[in-house]
């Protein structure tokens, strides 16, 4: 068994004593990913990089995993995927709220951009940042779960169809089926 | 979705999945050359490769993807 599944086996075994109604397993889910869920924070803030002149990767993480812990009173993730996609869900919000608060029209950091490679997708500003984790939010969860693990994660996929429990060519397809579905939400592909 | 809309929409996964195969080969090949025995599929395609293209940011992972000037 290589670290992942081993890592990810651990992870089970908490959230089914979770599952079973052991509300202890919340904060020890929390403790036993804490430093993939911090890691995760910290890459996930990266694009905000000028929120790091109010806020800190660690706050993001802070606050995002009070939310965790308190969502988990209600949610009841029954597989590893949808904890860590529950974890970034709550990240990203935080993320969000702070962009909202710090960029948005009353914002201090409001400020325009320039305009990026018409050609790619890709943001190029904390507002265009922040439209896309909206967007990310409303990917249906199969194909939000393969951006996670496949983008923020940086997984193979290979590594995601064992996290997922499916197989490499069902992760290639919701990884091109969540792309196409960003491309036309983003406003592109009409 | 009925059988004719699931088999067009498996039929289109597929060649999207042998275009972007073809392309991390090195040979990206025209929507026309791997559409030519189902051409009412052509115009789809050309807009999920057109996302995918769009996209092709996301191919790198996220830390690498964003740590210019950290």
């Amino acid at each position: 068994m290589d670290s992942t599944a081993r890592a990810s086996a651990q992870l089970q075994i908490l959230l089914d004593r979770l599952q079973a109604g052991d509300e202890s397993a919340r904060a020890e889910l929390i403790e036993h990913s804490c430093e993939r869920l911090r890691s995760l924070a910290r890459k996930m803030m990266k694009p905000f990089r000028r929120l790091y002149r109010w806020e800190e990767s660690d706050d993001v993480f802070q606050h995002a995993m009070l939310r965790l812990h308190r969502s988990l009173e209600n949610v009841k993730p029954e597989s590893v995927a949808q904890f860590f996609a529950l974890a970034a869900t709550h990240i990203r919000r935080v993320l969000l709220d702070m962009a909202r608060h710090y960029f948005g029209p009353e914002g201090p950091g409001t400020y325009q951009h320039l305009d990026g490679d018409a050609a790619s997708d890709e943001p190029d500003s904390p507002q265009k940042w922040t439209e896309f984790y909206e967007t990310l939010d409303t990917l249906p969860s199969e194909e939000r779960a393969v951006v996670d693990l496949l983008w923020f994660e940086g997984l193979t996929q290979a590594e995601a169809a064992v996290v997922l429990e499916t197989s490499e060519r069902t992760i290639k397809r919701r990884w091109y089926s969540a792309r196409y579905f960003l491309h036309k939400a983003l406003g592109h592909g009409q | 979705m009925g059988n004719e809309d699931a088999a067009s929409e498996d039929k289109l996964q597929q060649l999207v999945e042998l275009w972007d195969d073809l392309r991390k080969q090195g040979r990206e090949p025209l929507p026309e050359e791997i559409c030519q025995d189902c051409p009412e599929l052509l115009g789809e395609l050309k807009k999920r490769i057109a996302a995918l293209k769009a996209t092709n940011w996301l191919e790198k992972p996220y830390n690498n993807n964003n740590d210019q000037g950290e």
